[in-house]
């Protein structure tokens, strides 16, 4: 009796029987400061209690519960909603403590404000560092005298609703896609003079066909922005630092004019094929000069030229007769010696060309209409295939006394296993496509292996202009399995000669090893 | 788990939580790495086995890559294929575990 504070805790524990007069201090003391070890010292209760007496005295504890929501409701609406749900999973804890200080007496009260503001305070705190990290503005490098040029000049046709933007000899060593950005606004200026009525053929759409001249500078590399621009018909890239032409070209569907002449581009990308394959609507491209590659040296006099060779068209009304030929031709020259390169290109030229005048005379006796173009593309020859693993690693060393570009009669020399390889993607492309669709590809873990990484940087490539298509079976793709370069003839079909200038190669990327296939021999477009 | 002298029709995966999937040799050898592990002619204790624990690979993945394997497997010879469907929080791991089964070029 001596401890008045002790005891209570034995008494429970002791007389069990006794033990109802207990549950009505748990409502009566009701009176908040106990509540928050209301749950702790449950497992006490467990060994007789059961949990009736919460539940006999149903009045007093709905008002236990109003007075203990209340609080908590006016303080969910406090502060910015932002906070709302850090707050509420994160105070979780200092909550009770506040409660129990309301309940308190007085005396608190006045600090409850002060607490408040504090956490205010807090709160703005915790604004003011989160704006900047959500939202910081990433300031691009300063541009260069040449792009600030081209930027004004971009605005001033913007203005003035002129679509021919001449961007030439600005020393433009790059070119940013935000400088190209604007043209997509790009509209044609409609009747402006408003003292006369406006002429029958001011009555056009208004879309532009924008004239891009980015001749006589020193780019290197092209913003993806360009092609996007989807209503370039003209496009200049003369006389700049080009190594190559990117695939994504093919994405300038309305491009009527391409110049690409004094540049370091050594092969033009399949994708361009298309271009050319429809030259009847005015269609141009400007290749030479460029330091392209070579099937073989072509030099000095046919070295069919000795050999009596005629074509007769009138023999030659079927396709079967035709090859039947080609083979007769090869068989005669190979009398006279083995057949090289240069005369294996002479010959399949001669042949395609055999087979283009067929086709084009069983077309207008079936009373078809073909659309000629002025030049004619004839598939000559293909380097030997370069083959890639899963993840673009090369499955050969390239071999140093080799020229990997010099054309071969059996491009598929070196070839793996194909029959084993499948047409379905590999699991690595899946998922690199996968990663590209559902990932931002900036913050990729860093402890990832290299290979991976490399296809990553494929990925955010072909995130920014579109996957590269295979040239085979047009499916997109991230990393190529193999590539090899064609070369085909693009020449007026009058001239005879095969000429070193007439010959312009393409590199050709497929998606598997199965739809590594090179053209063949005889293929021709109109 | 006796040696056996010819190949199993049916070889085991075993994942790093100890999960393992009973997967056709044929499906299996089209990864490198498996064949490689596989083939008795490397001398490996997976050849005399038929189960190669993939340690760095786990369920989950594993049975996503069970699944290709099938896939491409089934689809070898077919035109136009459909792409297998990924589970969008499993293709960074995917894309791991295909590196690793795709590369070793240690022989």
């Amino acid at each position: 009796m001596a401890l008045p504070s002790s005891p209570p805790l034995p008494p429970e524990v002791t007389e069990d029987i006794d033990i109802p007069s207990s549950p009505p201090l748990l409502p009566t003391s009701a009176a908040l400061p106990a509540l928050p070890n209301r749950k702790r010292p449950l497992p006490d209760y467990d060994n007789n209690i059961s949990s009736d007496p919460l539940f006999s005295e149903d009045p007093s504890e709905a008002e236990d519960q109003t007075e203990y929501e209340q609080p908590k409701r006016k303080r969910m609406v406090k502060g910015p909603w932002w906070t709302l749900g850090r707050k509420s999973s994160q105070q979780s804890a200092p909550r009770p403590k506040e409660d129990f200080r309301n309940a308190d007496s007085g005396v608190w009260l006045g600090s409850d404000e002060s607490i408040d503001s504090l956490l205010n305070n807090a709160r703005d705190l915790n604004v003011a560092e989160r704006i900047p990290t959500s939202s910081i503005a990433v300031h691009p490098p300063p541009l260069s005298q040449g792009e600030r040029v081209a930027v004004s000049a971009i605005a001033g046709c913007l203005e003035a609703g002129r679509d021919a933007v001449d961007l030439s000899a600005l020393g433009l060593e790059q070119l940013s896609s935000e400088t190209l950005k604007p043209l997509h606004q790009l509209i044609l200026q409609s009747h402006s003079t408003l003292t006369e009525p406006p002429s029958e053929d001011e009555f056009v759409a208004l879309t532009p066909s924008i004239k891009l001249f980015l001749a006589r500078n020193q780019l290197r590399s092209l913003p993806a922005e360009l092609f996007r621009l989807e209503n370039v018909t003209v496009l200049s890239l003369r006389s700049n630092d080009l190594t190559e032409l990117p695939y994504a070209i093919a994405r300038l569907r309305n491009l009527k004019e391409l110049n690409i002449a004094g540049n370091n581009i050594r092969w033009l990308p399949w994708e361009l094929m298309r271009f050319l394959e429809r030259q009847e609507d005015g269609r141009r491209i400007i290749v030479r000069p460029n330091p392209l590659i070579e099937p073989t040296r072509i030099e000095g006099p046919s070295p069919l030229s000795g050999l009596a060779i005629q074509t007769n068209n009138e023999d030659l009304s079927r396709w079967s007769d035709t090859k039947e030929y080609y083979e007769g031709l090869r068989r005669s020259c190979m009398e006279h010696g083995p057949l090289n390169i240069r005369a294996e290109l002479e010959l399949r030229l001669k042949y395609g060309r055999l087979l283009r005048i067929q086709y084009l005379q069983e077309a207008s006796r079936a009373g078809r209409e073909v659309s000629l173009g002025p030049e004619e593309l004839i598939y000559l020859a293909s380097s030997a295939i370069r083959w890639y693993h899963v993840d673009g690693k090369p499955l050969q060393k390239p071999r140093q006394d080799q020229d990997l570009h010099q054309a071969t009669l059996n491009p598929l020399n070196d070839a793996p296993e194909i029959s084993g390889s499948s047409f379905a993607p590999s699991l690595f492309e899946l998922a690199s496509r996968s990663v590209q669709k559902e990932f931002d590809l900036q913050d990729v873990p860093a402890d990832i292996p290299s290979t991976v990484k490399l296809a990553l940087g494929a990925a955010v490539r072909g995130l920014e202009v579109g996957n590269q298509t295979c040239s085979t079976c047009a499916r997109a793709f991230i990393t190529a399995r193999a590539e090899w370069i064609e070369y085909w003839h693009s020449g007026s079909p009058s001239q005879t000669d095969l000429k070193q200038e007439d010959i312009l190669p393409f590199l050709r990327k497929v998606c598997s090893w199965r739809c590594a296939v090179p053209t063949a021999a005889g293929e021709f477009r109109c | 788990m006796a040696s056996t002298n010819p190949p199993t029709e049916y070889i085991t995966l075993v994942s790093s939580d100890d999960y393992s999937f009973v997967i056709r040799r044929s499906a299996a050898c089209i990864s490198p790495a498996i064949k490689r592990m596989l083939d008795p002619a490397n001398g490996f204790i997976e050849s005399q086995t038929n189960t190669c624990r993939l340690d760095n690979i786990n369920g989950l993945v594993l049975e996503k890559v069970c699944e290709y394997l099938y896939y491409n497997e089934k689809h070898k010879d077919a035109k136009d294929v459909a792409d297998m469907d990924l589970p969008m929080e499993l293709v960074l791991e995917l894309l791991m575990a295909a590196d690793y089964l795709n590369g070793m070029f240690c022989i």
